[in-house]
This record gives structure tokens, C-alpha cells and sequence, in this order.
């Protein structure tokens, strides 16, 4: 087998980490199996030149029609269906366009200026990725609006790669902290999330406890006004946010409750203010701590800055963490346990 | 005096009939086209009659004009032989497929000032594809534009390309990337030098990023010799090599990195490198987080890795490697 390029090295990590089977051998498969793929795309694209690379989208479309852009469809459920793997389902106006169960690699965009909604029903959920075929979706313009409790945003089951751009994620509620859930990580993978904000639910942001752990990029996220956590990082789960708003979530706007394996999450440059507790960092203790980094940030006017319980919080002391209290509270809650600060290197 | 009103009405009717047959003509001289999915290349590329591709409306843009997308389509490939700007306004969903062994837009060495604003370039078959080729020796602007590698493994595709092909100048361009993101490419944007690498006089390529997304890339970004890279406040996560500095026999090549995070890196998030102890590869890091890489900062045979100390680089498999200097704060 040749050396693997560091891609390489990062998929068949990920395909070891999602499915336990041996990713060089995967890593050989997939090789193969592109290469038939290339010849099945070349020999397709000849045959019929842009059939469906490209599936177009509009309120006043028709499931009816071939989306094209003359004749769009009116549903991503449909859309989908006429779209080759690794193509792209364009928006093309402002309206409502139904859930979706994503099984093949596929974008979805609605440009910037075009309101491009999914109604999810109670116990529903929006987006759904669940097929281990789906190694790369994107996601860019999307409103999910929940429309009854215990209802998810997006799911993420696959094995790879997700991008979520520009969309709102909003009001996923349920009654306890794993129903209702704005954007739930139940497998490996690489997640990035930019300029997206998550309102309104049990949690925000929720990743499955066991399994494999996902890397997961947060680049100014809002995770506001959720009830149980903004982001829940549960065991083997990595993820790293910057530039972002923490705020107004009610219990706590991190939650890092390591059981058995630990986490880690890496916070610079947040504003995390108004929440119940800003950050619990909560584990057993030992070799199963938590681990959580915070530096260039702001910890202000929640009830209690961070709440440390056999956990390790690593600040690089260039944090603000002053004004926790609650109105009940005679003294301020900064910090409740021991923070230790690394050195900046 | 009625004769001199009558004559000066006469001559004011005259002047407003000249400005408007001016007007006429500039339109017709097109230095805005219009580029629609419903349009046809057989049209003028007006407003009302627009073109279909990128590719026919450049023909008709004056330089120095501007190809303006009015609907959402894919527009095809361009190779850009003048002045213009191609403006997909936001709202719009403006494509552009690069099939196998092309690139999607070349900037050829004529055009000496290109602006490309709300482009969706995405490689659709896996042989040597560019995204953008930015070959003249002038200044490219990247704004708003998402760029996608062939879904897979990598193979030899680039995001970006800086490489003078300009015979007639042995100075490389300048390029302004912003609030663009570049993914699943064999390198996201790499800085090389075609008719440089054998002279030893020209310069380099300036590379300004800000607000750009690297993600699983192999390598994000590649600066080679001669050549100078800035990134500041981008997220470079999931790449094979997240930032790369290469430097050769007669030159040295830079990186000043600023305000980033660079995360989850098969190999090493930030690396410094050259082959000549003379012509060091330089890097200098600052304000940024280092996270989750195989090798976090890497201070590679023949280069040099300045920290200015205020770096989070923890949590790799191994942090640093060579030792780091000291840039200290003026």
C-alpha cells in the first residue's frame, strides 16, 4: 500500500473511529471503489451531461418537474432523489421546503437573501443524516423550526464530513435535556458549524454519550436561550469554538459531563454570560477527567462562572471571569472549584 | 433676445441630444454585461438580454467592467484575458463546475485586476484541477466564494493557484482572499512560481487572507519560495497539513498568522521548512490556538517558527516540535 497522505490518514482515522473497522483497509476500498466510482461519473457524465448534478428548488415549484431551474421541484425530500451523490441542491426563492433524510453526499444552499425554511413536527426531526454512504454534506441558509416538542433540528449519523453555514436553528424544545435538541452529533466525523445559532431548545448543541467521539469546529455560533446546555460534550468528543456568543441558556451554557472517557473543548474568544452556570466542567475524576481550555473570554453575569467537579479547566489567564451571581447569591460565583492556568506558548 | 433664447434652446437641445446618444453608446459598449440561467449567448448581455455563460460575457465587457449574475445557475468556466469583476450579488447562486483536467477561472497575465465576488467553484471530476488559476502578475480579489475539491481522497487539485505564467514579468501577483471558504481540495490555496523559480530577481506573491475557512484540505495553505503569505482570524480545521512554508535554494518564503484557530490536523497544523539555511522558511504565529493536530507547530529542517507567546498550542499529540523563537512585541 503507498504512504497515505495526511487526508488519507484523517479519513481512515475517521472511518475507524465511526465504524471500529480497519481504516487502512477501508482507506484501500474506498481507493478502489473511487476509481470505479470516476469511471461510473465520467461514463454517467457523458451520457447525460448535468442531468442532475444540480437540483433546483422553489415555492412555486412542482415535485412533478425534472428541478431544473425552468422546472424546479418544490421539496428537499424530493430534490434529493433527482440529485447525484455529491451534487448540489440550489434554493431558488423564499418559502418552506419540508424535512429531509440525507442519504448520499449533497450540499443544500439557500443563497443569502432567500428565507429557506424546514418545519419540523413534534417528535420529527429536519435533517436527518444517517446512511454510512454520507461522507460530505453541506448545509448553508437553512431556517429549522421546531413545531412541537421533543422535534430535532439536524441529526448527524453519518461517517465524515459536515459543514453548517448560515442557518438558524431554532426552538427545539423538549422536556428533558436529550429530547429537543438543535443540532445532535450521534456519531465520529468532522463537524464545522459558522455563523449559525442555535435558539430555544433542550440543548443546543448535543453529542451522543459512547461510540466514537467527533471533531467537531464551532466559528461564531450564537448558542442562546436553550434550556438544558448550549453545547452538552459527552465522552471521546472534541470540540473547539471561538468567536462565539454563549448566552441565556438557562441551566448552563457548556456542559462537559464526562462518564467513563474523556473530552475535551477548547473556548477562545466566547462571550458565555447570562447563562445558569457559564461552563460545568463535571467527571469522575482520575484518568477520565475532562479537560477544557478557555482563554480570551468572557465568563460574566451567569449564576456561576464555572463549576469545576473532578474535571481539569485549563484557563491561559487572559480571561475575564468576574460578576457570577445569582440574585440570591451575597458573594459571587466565579469560579467553584480549581482552575489551573497553562502557560502560552 | 428672442433670437438668443431661441438659439440658446436650439444649442442646450443639441447638447442634451449629444449626452444622450453618449449615453447610448457607453451602454452599448458594455462595461457592465448580465449573465442569466434563462439568458443566451446569442444576446447582447444587457439587462434585458442577458448572456448565458461567464465564458461569452466577458467578450463582451469592456476592461475594467463587470459581469453581473441576475439569477441563480451555473455559469460555466472562464479564462479571464482583461479587467473585470464577476459579481454573484448575495441572493444569488452563482455556479461554477470545473471538469476534470481544467480550471474553473484562470486569471490570465492581461488581466491585471480581477475581482470575484459570490462564486460557488466546485471540481467535478479527478484530474489536475484548479479552482482558480491566478496566473498574471496582477491583483486578485476572492470574496464571499466557496470552493470545492472533488469529494474523496486527494489527488492533485488546488483550490487557489499563485503562479505567474507571465513570460514578460518575472514578478508574481497580489491576492486578497476574504470570508471564503475552501474545502476538500489536495491544497486549498497554494503560492508557487512558474517563470520565477528560475529567475532570482523577481518577487514574490503577496497572499492577504482574512476570514477564510481551510477545511479538510490535505494541505490548507502551501507558500513556497519567494513567495508571503498573511492569515488572520481563519479557521484552518481538518486538514491533512493545515498551514505549510516551503522555502527553496535562493529564497525565502514567509508566513505571518494571526488570530486563528488551527485544529484537527492529520499531520501537523502549522509547519515551517526550507532547503537552504540562508533562505529560511519563516513563520510567525500569534494570537492563535493550536489544538487537537497530530503535530501542533512544527519547526522543520532549514525553517524558522517565531511565537509571539500569546499561543494556545495544547492538546496536540505532540505541541511543538523543534524549538519555537522568540518574536517579541514592539
Amino acid at each position: 500500500m503507498k504512504a497515505k497522505s495526511g487526508l488519507e490518514k484523517l479519513i481512515s482515522l475517521a472511518v475507524w473511529r465511526t465504524t471500529g473497522i480497519d481504516g487502512d483497509q477501508t482507506l484501500r476500498t474506498i481507493r478502489i471503489a473511487l476509481g470505479l466510482a470516476l469511471f461510473g461519473v465520467l461514463s454517467v457524465t457523458q451520457a447525460s451531461a448535468g442531468a442532475s448534478t444540480r437540483s433546483f428548488v422553489s415555492g412555486n415549484g412542482n415535485d412533478n418537474n425534472p428541478c431544473s431551474p425552468e422546472a424546479p421541484c418544490r421539496t428537499f425530500a424530493h430534490a434529493i432523489t433527482q440529485t447525484d451523490a455529491g451534487g448540489e441542491i440550489i434554493v431558488m426563492d423564499s418559502a418552506e421546503y419540508g424535512t429531509v433524510a440525507i442519504d448520499r453526499n449533497i450540499t443544500i444552499d439557500a443563497p443569502k437573501g432567500i428565507y429557506a425554511a424546514v418545519n419540523v413536527a413534534q417528535q420529527g426531526t429536519g435533517i436527518t443524516i444517517s446512511s454510512p454512504n454520507v461522507t460530505r454534506v453541506e448545509l448553508r441558509g437553512l431556517r429549522l423550526i421546531s413545531q412541537g416538542a421533543d422535534s430535532t433540528g439536524i441529526s448527524y449519523n453519518g461517517a465524515g464530513f459536515l459543514y453548517i453555514d448560515n442557518c438558524v436553528v431554532d426552538g427545539f424544545y423538549g422536556f428533558v435535556a436529550s429530547k429537543g435538541v438543535g443540532i445532535a452529533i450521534l456519531n465520529a466525523g468532522y463537524i464545522f458549524v459558522k455563523d449559525t445559532s442555535v435558539r430555544n431548545g433542550s440543548t443546543g448543541i448535543l453529542t451522543a454519550q459512547g461510540g466514537f467521539g467527533a471533531s467537531i469546529t464551532l466559528d461564531q455560533v450564537r448558542l442562546e436561550g436553550n434550556n438544558y446546555a448550549g453545547l452538552r460534550l459527552s465522552d471521546k468528543h472534541k470540540a473547539t469554538i471561538r468567536n462565539s456568543v454563549v448566552s441565556g441558556n438557562v441551566s448552563a451554557g457548556f456542559v462537559a459531563d464526562v462518564q467513563t472517557s474523556p473530552s475535551e473543548l477548547n473556548i477562545e474568544a466566547c462571550t458565555i454570560s447570562g447563562n445558569g452556570t457559564g461552563l460545568k466542567a463535571t467527571g469522575p475524576g482520575g484518568n477520565a477527567q475532562g479537560m477544557v481550555r478557555i482563554s480570551n473570554s468572557i465568563v460574566s453575569h451567569n449564576d456561576v462562572g464555572l463549576l469545576i467537579q473532578g474535571s481539569t479547566v485549563l484557563s491561559a489567564g487572559n480571561n475575564t471571569i468576574r460578576d457570577n451571581q445569582s440574585v440570591f447569591d451575597v458573594t459571587p460565583h466565579d469560579i467553584v472549584g480549581v482552575m489551573v492556568i497553562y502557560k502560552q506558548r | 433676445m428672442k433670437i438668443i433664447r431661441l438659439a440658446s434652446c436650439s444649442i442646450l437641445f443639441a447638447v442634451l441630444q449629444v449626452a444622450a446618444q453618449g449615453y447610448a453608446s457607453t451602454l452599448a459598449a458594455t462595461p457592465q454585461t448580465f449573465v442569466s440561467g434563462v439568458g443566451n449567448d446569442n444576446n447582447a448581455c444587457s439587462r434585458q438580454q442577458p448572456c448565458r455563460t461567464f465564458a461569452h460575457a466577458i467578450t463582451q465587457t469592456d476592461p475594467g467592467g463587470e459581469i453581473v449574475v441576475l439569477d441563480s445557475a451555473e455559469y460555466g468556466t472562464v479564462s479571464i484575458d482583461r479587467e473585470v469583476t464577476i459579481e454573484a450579488p448575495k441572493g444569488v447562486y452563482a455556479g461554477v463546475d470545473v471538469p476534470s483536467g481544467s480550471a474553473g477561472i484562470e486569471i490570465m497575465p492581461k488581466a491585471t485586476r480581477v475581482t470575484l465576488r459570490g462564486l460557488r467553484i466546485r471540481s467535478t471530476g479527478a484530474n489536475v484541477n484548479i479552482g482558480i488559476a491566478f496566473r498574471s502578475a496582477g491583483t486578485l480579489y476572492v470574496e464571499d466564494c466557496i470552493l470545492d475539491g472533488f469529494p474523496g481522497l486527494a489527488f492533485k487539485e488546488f483550490g487557489i493557484t499563485v503562479s505567474n505564467d507571465d513570460p514578460s514579468t518575472s514578478n508574481a501577483g497580489t491576492l486578497y482572499v476574504k470570508d471564503t471558504a475552501i474545502r476538500n481540495w489536495d491544497v486549498g490555496i497554494k503560492a508557487e512560481g512558474f517563470y520565477l523559480q528560475n529567475d532570482k530577481f523577481g518577487f514574490g506573491a503577496e497572499v492577504t487572507l482574512e476570514r477564510v475557512q481551510l477545511e479538510s484540505n490535505n494541505i490548507g495553505l502551501q507558500v513556497l519560495q519567494r513567495h508571503k503569505a498573511t492569515i488572520r482570524d481563519s479557521v484552518i480545521s481538518g486538514n491533512g497539513t493545515g498551514l505549510s512554508v516551503f522555502a527553496g535554494d535562493f529564497h525565502s518564503a514567509k508566513m505571518v498568522i494571526e488570530r486563528c484557530l488551527i485544529a484537527y490536523s492529520g499531520g501537523n497544523g502549522v509547519e515551517s521548512f526550507g532547503a537552504d539555511p540562508n533562505y529560511p522558511g519563516i513563520v510567525v504565529l500569534s494570537n492563535s490556538v493550536v489544538v487537537n493536530n497530530s503535530t501542533g507547530a512544527l519547526r522543520g529542517a532549514g525553517g524558522l517558527l517565531f511565537s509571539r507567546h500569546n499561543n494556545t498550542i495544547e492538546g496536540n499529540a505532540v505541541d511543538t516540535q523543534g524549538s519555537l523563537q522568540t518574536e517579541t512585541g514592539k
